[in-house]
This record gives C-alpha cells, sequence and structure tokens, in this order.
C-alpha cells in the first residue's frame, strides 16, 4: 500500500486519476508513513549514530565504542556485551540500594537524630555514581556532535540519574550550619526521589522500553483521550454519587472533591473498599460508574497497544538491519574482508559464473554425475584464461542447455556490495543513482578467471525442440547490465570450439589471497571442490538431474555466435547491486534466445546468502549453506533483500520497482523447482 | 446450472447461434441463447442486431471485424469475466481487487442491472458508497470553508461572519480565541460546581444552612452568562434554526443552561412567596444535579468525545448485550450467595436484593469489600462469579472496542482523503486553466 503511495507521490500524473475511493487507501498508506515509518527511521537513527567519535579515537577506541553501543557491535567484539551487562548491573545494584536506604533497621542515625544512610550503602552508592559518571563522560567526550549528544532523551536520563548525587553532596558540604541544614534537608530529599530515575537508564539496553518511550510520545492524542473520557466519568459519577448520598449520616461523601477518589478506584476497578455507597440511589451509580468504567478504559487502549506493536515491529526489522550492516563492519576489521576498489570487485563477481556445458542427449546419466563434483572428476582443468578485455579463447559449445540458476558472488564480495548497499540506505538515496553506479564497473571490469574444462562428451544437438522458457524474464536492471556487457561477451563467439562437445565451468579461480581459511578452502587453491562440496544439494544438483527438463531450455543452434549470450548473461549478474538482491538476475539468458547457444549455467548462490544473514557467523552458513535447499535460499534471501528495500524505500521515498523485481525472479525459480521433480 | 456450456476462449471459429467478443484483448465465445436471457443486456441486444446495418452495431460496441464476426469493447476484462457470470449463475460476485465504484460502472455498461449483484458484494458495495459518501461531505465542508462569501444582503454576510467565528475555530485567530474562551469557561465551570460542594468553602446563611460561596456563585454566574450568550449567538446566527436547536451538541448546551435559569425564577419565586419554601429547595436540590450536563458540552470542542459517542451509538446493542449479560449473571450469583450464606449466623447477605450489589462489585472485580462471603461455599461462588463477571464483560465489550477503533482510525483517513481530494480538484482545475490560457 505505502508503495502505491509512494509511486502516485512519484508520478504526479497519476494522482489525478485516482477516484476518491482509492484516495482512502493513499491516506492510509500516508498516516502510517508519517505516524510510524518516518519517525522510527529518524529515531533509530538517533540512536544508533551517535556514536564512533574520532576524539580519543586511537587510545580509546575499544572502550569508547563499546561503551557508545552496547548493542553488540563495534572494534571490540564480545567487550561490549559484558560493559552493558556491567552497566545493567550496576544500574540494578543502586536501585536496589536507594530502597533498601529506606529500611529503618538499616537507617543509621546523624548527629541530630535524624536518620541517615547506612554507610556501606552510601559506598555502594559511590561506586555505582563513579560508575556512571564515568560512563557518561567518556560517551560524552566519544560523541562527534556534542550538542546532539546533550539533547539526546538517553543522555539526559542518564545525566538525570548522576545529577542529583552530586547536587546533595555539593548542598550538604556547603551548608554545614545547623540553621540552613532544615531548608537544605528538604531540598536533598526532593533530589533523593530523584535518584530513582536512573531505573529510567535500562532504556539504553531495552529495546522495549525505547519503544514504549516512542509510542506513548506518538499516541499523546489517545493518552489525552483516556484521560479525558477517564476524567469526564469521574466527574459526572463522583456529583451524582455525591447528590445520592450526602443526605445519609456519617458519609464519606462530604463533597464533590471527596467523592473524586471513590469514583477513580471504582472506574479502574481497583475498589479498596475505603468509601462505598450506601444508599440504593448510590449503589445503582455505583454499579453503573463500574461498567462505565471498564468500557471507558478499554476503548482508547487498544489504538495505543495498536501503535506500539507498530512501532515495535518496525523497530525489530530496522534494528535487524543495523546489526547486519554491523556485522559486516566488524567482519571487515577482522580482515576477513580487504576492501577493494570496484573493479576488483568487479573482477571477482566474475569468480561465481559457473558455466557448464552438457550434451543433451543420452548421457544424461552421465551428467548428472558430473555436476555433483564438477571440477574434480574431471581432473585437471584445461583451459584457463585469464579474461581481460582482449584474451577471450572460449568457447561454448553450441548444444548446450541453458540454465539460469541464481547467481552468487563469493561472500566477501557480496559482503562489500552488501554494505555498499546498506551505506547507500543509510544516506537515503534514490534507487536511480545505483543503476547508474552499477553501469560503470561492469562495462570496464570483466576480469575473471575462468576454469575451462571441455569434456568429451557427444553433442548431439537437440534440434527438434526449440522451446524458450520465458519464464525467467529479466528485469530491467539485468538487461541493462547484460546490454552493457554484451561488447565484451561477443567476443566469446569468435573462436567457436564447437566441435567439442564439451563443459565450460567459468570457477572462482581468481580468488583473492586475503581470504580467511574457510573462504580459502572453497576459494583459490581448490575452487570448484570447494564450491562442490559446500552445496551438495544447491542449484547444480537440482538442475543436473534432469537436465532437459529445465526451466531454460533454448535449443541448439548450431556453432554460430554460440557463446554470446551465455557469457553476457554471466557478466550481467555481476553487477554488484544487482547480483545483491536479484541474484536470480542471472536467468537473464532468454534475452536473446536467437544468439544462446544452449548452456548450462550455474551460478552459485551459496555464498550470498552468508552475508545477506550476516549476522550469524560466518561459519556457521559455509555449513549450513549445504543443507538448505537452492530455491529456499533464494526466497530467503529474496526476503531479505526486500525487508532492505522496503527500509530504503521508507526512508527515501521513491522506490518500488525493484521490489516487484526481486518478486518475479523468485518465482519462476520455484516453478524451476518442483519442476524436474514433476 | 452445469449444464449449461461455459464460454470458450480463443477458438477461432464462430458457430451458429454464438458471437465471438473481444472485451480488452480476451476473447470469448458466447452462446446466444445463455445471453438471450437477459435480453436487455447489451450483448443481447448485440446478438438480436448482428444481422442487422453496422450502425447500430457501432453504437453498441467500439469496434466490429466482420471477416471474424468479432465484436470488439474496450473496457475491462477482469470485471466482464464477474459480469459474465449473471448469464450463467444468475447472480454476480465482484472480484477482489475490483473496485466497487467502477465495477458498478461496468455492469452500467453491459445494462445489467444492479440487483443480481450478490448480497455479499452489495454489502462492500455500500460500505464504499458511504466511505465516499463521508469524503464528499468533508470535501463539500472544506470547500465551503475555502468559498469566499457570496452573500447579498449585509444582515446575510453578518450573520455568516458570525456563524463562522462560533462555529468554525479553524477559520480565525478571533474563533480560535472564543473556542478555547469557551472551552475554558466550561472547565472553570465545572470545578466551581465540584469545589462549590466542599464544607470547609461554604458559608452559612442567614438561617443557618450551608450555601455556597459568594465568589464562587459570581464565577458560576459569570460562566452561565458567557454560556447563554454562546448559545444565543449560535443560535441567532444559525441559518437553519429548527435544525439547530435540535442537533446533539445543541441540546446539551441547552440543558446546561436551563437549570441556572429554572433555579432563579424558582427562588425568585420563593422568595415572593409564591410558592412554599421548602418545595422551592427541593426542586432547587434536583435541579443542580443537572448542572452535571454541562461537562458534556467539553464534547463539541473532542473529536474523540464524538467518536465516542458515534462508536456508543452504533453499538447500541452490544451494549444491551453487555447488560443482559451483567444481569442475568448478578441475578443467578446473587441468589446462590444468598442461599449458600443462608446457613453463617452473622451473614452479610440479608436478601437476595441487598446481595445484588455485591454481585455487581465482585462482577466487576472492583471488590470494595463491605460484604463478602463467610462460608465456603459462598466463596467458592464468589470466585466463579468474578470469572464469569470478566468473561461477561469481556466478550460483548470487544465490539463495543473495535466499532470504536475502526471509527477512530476511520476518521483520520477520511479527513486525510477529503484534504487529499482537494489538493487534486486544485490540481486539477488549474491544469484546466493552464489548458484554458494555453488555447
Amino acid at each position: 500500500m505505502s508503495e502505491r503511495y509512494l509511486d502516485v507521490n512519484r508520478h504526479q500524473i497519476s494522482k489525478g486519476i485516482l477516484s476518491g475511493l482509492c484516495v482512502r487507501c493513499l491516506a492510509q498508506a500516508r498516516i502510517k508513513l508519517q505516524a510510524w515509518i518516518l519517525p522510527c527511521d529518524e529515531a533509530l537513527h538517533s540512536v544508533a549514530m551517535e556514536p564512533e567519535g574520532e576524539f580519543v579515537s586511537v587510545l580509546f577506541r575499544p572502550v569508547i565504542s563499546s561503551l557508545a553501543d552496547p548493542n553488540g557491535h563495534s572494534a571490540w567484539p564480545g567487550g561490549e556485551n559484558i560493559l552493558a551487562i556491567i552497566s545493567i548491573l550496576f544500574i540494578v545494584l543502586s536501585t536496589i540500594a536507594l530502597s533498601l536506604n529506606t529500611l529503618p533497621e538499616l537507617q543509621d542515625t546523624d548527629e541530630f537524630g535524624h536518620a541517615s544512610d547506612n554507610p556501606q550503602l552510601a559506598h555502594v552508592e559511590a561506586v555505582c555514581i563513579a560508575w556512571f559518571t564515568m560512563e557518561y563522560l567518556l560517551r560524552f567526550l566519544s560523541s562527534p556532535s556534542k550538542w546532539k549528544f546533550f539533547k539526546g532523551p538517553l543522555n539526559i536520563i542518564d545525566l538525570l540519574a548522576i545529577l542529583p548525587y552530586y547536587v546533595t553532596i555539593f548542598l550538604t558540604e556547603s551548608n554545614k550550619s545547623v540553621l540552613q541544614f532544615q531548608n537544605v534537608r528538604r531540598v536533598v530529599q526532593i533530589f533523593r526521589i530523584m535518584r530513582i530515575l536512573r531505573i529510567l537508564k535500562l532504556a539504553r539496553h531495552s529495546t522495549g522500553l525505547q519503544s514504549l518511550g516512542f509510542t506513548l510520545r506518538r499516541s499523546y492524542n489517545e493518552l489525552g483521550l483516556l484521560i479525558l473520557f477517564l476524567a469526564m466519568g469521574i466527574m459526572i459519577f463522583s456529583s451524582l454519587v455525591f447528590f445520592a448520598e450526602k443526605d445519609e449520616e456519617d458519609t464519606k461523601f462530604k463533597s464533590i472533591p471527596a467523592s473524586f477518589w471513590w469514583a477513580t478506584i471504582t472506574m479502574t476497578t481497583v475498589g479498596y473498599g475505603d468509601i462505598y455507597p450506601k444508599t440504593l440511589l448510590g449503589k445503582i451509580v455505583g454499579g453503573l460508574c463500574c461498567i462505565a468504567g471498564v468500557l471507558v478504559i478499554a476503548l482508547p487502549i487498544p489504538i495505543i497497544v495498536n501503535n506500539f506493536s507498530e512501532f515495535y515491529k518496525e523497530q525489530k526489522r530496522q534494528e535487524k538491519a543495523i546489526k547486519r550492516r554491523e556485522a559486516l563492519e566488524r567482519a571487515k576489521r577482522n580482515g576477513s574482508i580487504v576492501s577493494m576498489n570496484q573493479k576488483d570487485v568487479f573482477g571477482r563477481s566474475m569468480e561465481l559464473m559457473d558455466v557448464m556445458v552438457e550434451n543433451i542427449d543420452g548421457k544424461k546419466e552421465k551428467v548428472h554425475d558430473n555436476h555433483v563434483s564438477p571440477c574434480p572428476s574431471k581432473g585437471i582443468p584445461k583451459l584457463k584464461s585469464q579474461m581481460s578485455s582482449s584474451s577471450p579463447t572460449k568457447t561454448l559449445e553450441p548444444s548446450y542447455q541453458e540454465h539460469a540458476m541464481p547467481s552468487s558472488s563469493p561472500q566477501h564480495l557480496s559482503a562489500q556490495k552488501l554494505e555498499e548497499m546498506y551505506n547507500k540506505m543509510a544516506k537515503t538515496q534514490s534507487q536511480p543513482d545505483l543503476n547508474s553506479k552499477e553501469k560503470g564497473p561492469l562495462s570496464k571490469a570483466v576480469k575473471a578467471e575462468f576454469e575451462m574444462e571441455s569434456i568429451p562428451t557427444k553433442a548431439i544437438p537437440s534440434t527438434a525442440e526449440a522451446i524458450t522458457d520465458m519464464r525467467s524474464m529479466s528485469s530491467i536492471d539485468s538487461f541493462i547490465s547484460c546490454a552493457t556487457d554484451f561488447p565484451e561477451s561477443s567476443r566469446f563467439s569468435q573462436s567457436p570450439i564447437s566441435s567439442i562437445p564439451g563443459r565450460v565451468s567459468t570457477n572462482p579461480s581468481l580468488e583473492p589471497t586475503l581470504e580467511n581459511e574457510h573462504e580459502g578452502s572453497q576459494g583459490t587453491t581448490t575452487p570448484l571442490i570447494g564450491e562442490s562440496t559446500k552445496h551438495g544439494g544447491s542449484p547444480k544438483s537440482v538442475h543436473f538431474k534432469n537436465p532437459l527438463k529445465c526451466s531454460l531450455k533454448v535449443s541448439f543452434r548450431g556453432g554460430e555466435d554460440s557463446g554470446t549470450g551465455v557469457l553476457s548473461d554471466s557478466s550481467s549478474v555481476q553487477s554488484p547491486e544487482v547480483s545483491v538482491y536479484t541474484t536470480a538476475s542471472s536467468r537473464t539468458p532468454t534475452k536473446s534466445p536467437e544468439n544462446l547457444p544452449p548452456s548450462i549455467f550455474t551460478f552459485h548462490d551459496s555464498s550470498i546468502n552468508k552475508f545477506i544473514d550476516a549476522d550469524t557467523d560466518e561459519e556457521e552458513h559455509l555449513h549450513d549453506g549445504s543443507g538448505t535447499k537452492p530455491t529456499q535460499r533464494l526466497l530467503e534471501k529474496a526476503n531479505h533483500t526486500e525487508d532492505a528495500q522496503r527500509r530504503q524505500g521508507n526512508s527515501t521515498l521513491p522506490l518500488d520497482g525493484q521490489e516487484n523485481h526481486v518478486a518475479q525472479e523468485v518465482q519462476p525459480l520455484q516453478g524451476e523447482q518442483s519442476h524436474p521433480n514433476a | 446450472m452445469w449444464t449449461i456450456p461455459k464460454p470458450r476462449y480463443r477458438t477461432d471459429l464462430c458457430a451458429e447461434g454464438q458471437i465471438a467478443v473481444n472485451i480488452g484483448g480476451v476473447r470469448v465465445m458466447l452462446f446466444g441463447d445463455v445471453l438471450n436471457r437477459y435480453p436487455e443486456s447489451r450483448l443481447a441486444e448485440l446478438l438480436n442486431c448482428s444481422t442487422q446495418n453496422s450502425e447500430v452495431i457501432s453504437s453498441l460496441c467500439d469496434d466490429f471485424d466482420p471477416s471474424r464476426k468479432e465484436f470488439y469493447f474496450d473496457r475491462d476484462p477482469d470485471a466482464f469475466k464477474c459480469i459474465i457470470d449473471v448469464y450463467y449463475f444468475d447472480e454476480i460476485h465482484i472480484k477482489r481487487g475490483i473496485c466497487p465504484i467502477c465495477f458498478i460502472k461496468e455492469m452500467e455498461f453491459w445494462k445489467i442491472d444492479q440487483s443480481v449483484l450478490d448480497e455479499c458484494c452489495k454489502g462492500y458495495l455500500s460500505e464504499k458508497e458511504e466511505e465516499l459518501k463521508e469524503i464528499a461531505k468533508k470535501v463539500k465542508i472544506i470547500q465551503e470553508d475555502l468559498e469566499v462569501d457570496r452573500c447579498i444582503t449585509r444582515t446575510q454576510r453578518c450573520q455568516r461572519f458570525m456563524w463562522k467565528l462560533m462555529e468554525k475555530p479553524g477559520s480565525s485567530l478571533l474563533a480560535r480565541i472564543i473556542a478555547i474562551a469557551s472551552f475554558l469557561s466550561v472547565l472553570v465551570s465545572a470545578v466551581v460546581m465540584c469545589v462549590g460542594t466542599i464544607p470547609e468553602l461554604q458559608v452559612t446563611d442567614a438561617e443557618g444552612k450551608l450555601v455556597e460561596h459568594p465568589i464562587l456563585e459570581a464565577i458560576e454566574t459569570a460562566c452561565m452568562s458567557w454560556f447563554t450568550a454562546e448559545y444565543l449567538l449560535r443560535l441567532a446566527s444559525s441559518p437553519n434554526k429548527l435544525h439547530f436547536a435540535l442537533s446533539f451538541m445543541n441540546v446539551i448546551d441547552f440543558m446546561a443552561i436551563i437549570p441556572f435559569y429554572v433555579v432563579l425564577s424558582l427562588t425568585y419565586l420563593g422568595t415572593t412567596s409564591m410558592m412554599e419554601l421548602a418545595n422551592v429547595q427541593q426542586a432547587v436540590q434536583a435541579l443542580r444535579i443537572m448542572r452535571i450536563a454541562r461537562i458534556f458540552k467539553l464534547a463539541r470542542h473532542s473529536s474523540g468525545l464524538q467518536t465516542l459517542t458515534h462508536a456508543l451509538k452504533r453499538s447500541l446493542k452490544e451494549l444491551g448485550l453487555l447488560l443482559m449479560y451483567m444481569g442475568v449473571g448478578i441475578f443467578v450469583f446473587s441468589a446462590l450467595a444468598y442461599t449458600m450464606e443462608q446457613s453463617h449466623p452473622e451473614t452479610l447477605f440479608r436478601s437476595i436484593p441487598q446481595s445484588f450489589w455485591w454481585a455487581i462489585i465482585t462482577m466487576t472485580t472492583v471488590g470494595y469489600g463491605d460484604i463478602y462471603p463467610k462460608t465456603t461455599l459462598g466463596k467458592c461462588n464468589a470466585a466463579v462469579s468474578f470469572l464469569c463477571g470478566v468473561i461477561a464483560i469481556a466478550l460483548p465489550i470487544h465490539p463495543i472496542i473495535n466499532n470504536f477503533v475502526v471509527f477512530y482510525n476511520k476518521q483520520k483517513e477520511l479527513e486525510t482523503a477529503a484534504k487529499h481530494e482537494v489538493e487534486l480538484m486544485e490540481l486539477k482545475s488549474g491544469r484546466e486553466a493552464r489548458r484554458k490560457s494555453r488555447t
């Protein structure tokens, strides 16, 4: 709904066409957007973005960043959690001490005979306050914008938790004389009460408390309504009961204000029983008051509850996003991700491409075997060529079947992309920029190493059926990226070793040296092994079982011009953004069916997931990637990306197509999955 | 029902007694005898005149391909798929996703009576129509506010000015000030009414009776005169006097004012000894309760309260249900409690009507503790009655709450929609003006 609203907002023209009724839908979306999503964005950004100081950065960086952001992400892994727990413990401890202090048994008497604090508890209090003060000061020093920090609601609470203590000390120390002391005592008592505010410090560590505060701020209208209803009810019923009861002897309803208490206690159904009506009329009024109270309180509360749940949902979602981004950053800092320039990124993303060439005819069985461990079974890669802009010596078998599988880039790569995406999100950029950005690197960077293997298999072209399954219509995005890549890919067609029926598998052989271990295992040295072991039940296997039935069948067309479409395709996958959110865009082959040789493309999609769910650890993903089915994972991914886009969409008004895009892409894949089974 | 042949799609041949129609790209073959079940519909007319001259045909459809004998209509194929059902099943269901207003227009085009629309979809339609009407009403109000005065006579203009001043707080600064003043005076008079009953603040009059403090009385008088002036000004400036006097809010206003004057006149009569003093005082006492009505005057200034009254009006049935459940529960449990507590010598339950009070207080979970069961059986009964009370209240309250929430949200949305509509109108008029200026 909100998407539609945004859409309409973008195109002024279509706005005029809408009838009044549909305008209501828009109004709904508009209200929701303005009331919840945008403010939630702001609130979260103000909370989450405040850390990251440059001040004492080098020395105290770990301490500061962990202090500043206890949500579990910064330079010192694990440390921030510990600090958050310590902080919470101190809050709880000081609150307990505060309440214990009022127990008469634990109190001391000072020289004037007044009750004063227990000395042990005073020590506890001092320690807690010292911790709070240190925390506050470090945060303050590390904040980039001091004034903003000072104004932040959570920081005001922090300050309020500390200040009373110092004010008390100041007042008691500066007024030692007995005369002034009486007056000071009263002030001190007030400040002592203010100490209880420190329990609100817990809000920093609890999403629930934050959203409660936000909800109350947002729904003051409804709260006002609740209070108004209650006040009116109290007024009416207390005056009614007063007139009913005032002639009774020894009545407690002496005046209307005196019966306010009764009305309040009755309407809220607390019912202490210190005042209750005695006459018949009074009892009738009392009964009505009970029922009216239940009604009146129950009415506006669902609205507030609704507000709360809406906000809570939104906050949860956004928090997840922030976490993901933080995880990426952490991973980068740890060294598993090395910063690369766009070109490198692109070059690497080429590696994800796995071109499989198979013959369609009777060798299905064999094919099936092959794909399970595609490269190793063949033994040594026969062709290893650097696919720079001028050295395309690739040949693709004419009689290929094309599999458009969800592509994926190796983890580090996608991580980079994701990060970019998140950054963009944070900056609330609009979608169009992405496309334009992509194109640049795209056209340049086709630098990848392909491991090619030609497998001696009989290539008997299945000319009979020219089935172009257009289910996987690619999105404009991928189409554009393909278009840009076309010149390059057309090179491949020039040297067709068409006569050799073979299998070309392009593999992540250009794996960077800077990977950490698990990545390495799949990367540099034995890329294919890594790949194949990694996903036993991944796209490939599903596909190869019935290669003939794969969703995308492009009939074999002789040797002419074979490679073109295929490679253009694969490169299209590369476009950083596209491969991130529409991994399925690799399904583009259908674009130019005439040129396309039937060939099998398998794109590994496992690794992307890893970074899309960056909340969990990398290692885990390496393992669990093998278990899940490709479509499932793709769906998951799609969800994630959809999520991300939605978020993006919320912060930046214009956007939508993408979402549909993802959805479109995902569906056919699902179909594909079911297809072979049938 | 299933014996009637269904339409065939994408068939090229057009056999005898059939016509081929193409609705927005969807080609359908229709059987003549089926279409003739509704002879007044457009398709049936087309069938009957298909042999005649092309003029009639072109008036009925958008295009005609004589070679394929295909009639083309530039209409929504989705809606048509629903509409064609009428020939087969004698009823129409609106598919989800089609705007009902659009659908009605389609039905009009195909010349099919609205009565064939099924009951379930009729509800949907009427709901939407109601919303549209409400939006239109709001748009009209907004436009009226924006409209420039076109009244001719001076008195009319004056009246209009007063009306805006009193009724539309958003129209000008003065109007806003007046609204705030009237709101404050309501609050002040309510507070004065309450404070006046505190014994410490009362003074004794000549006869040794406690009466209200003179200052409070003065404030009360001032507030009442303000209310009166406000009411009269509103009445004078309203375009339709009878409508004004009968509207809900104004009745409340009247109720808030009238007791004061009645009391005044009664005391005057009392002092002039036309009536007995005791009677007068009793009447005055009764009328004082009427003062409470002034609290309802707040509703004029709070949309939430108006929503509440609307919601309660809508859910009268549920309120009745609530009262009935409570009534049944009270009867059952007070009787049970009375019989069970008979065994105890110092029972607090002396009669069934007396234990009504206990039942109410228990079932609403208020629990004053002035009456409580003492025997074990009675305590069990109390526990059960408490549980039943919670359920009896919770069940019927839910629809009431739902009504309220829906109404509350809808109000906001309709408001926004109306504003949107007005914006659109401005946009359109601007576009038209531009077009005119261009030509």
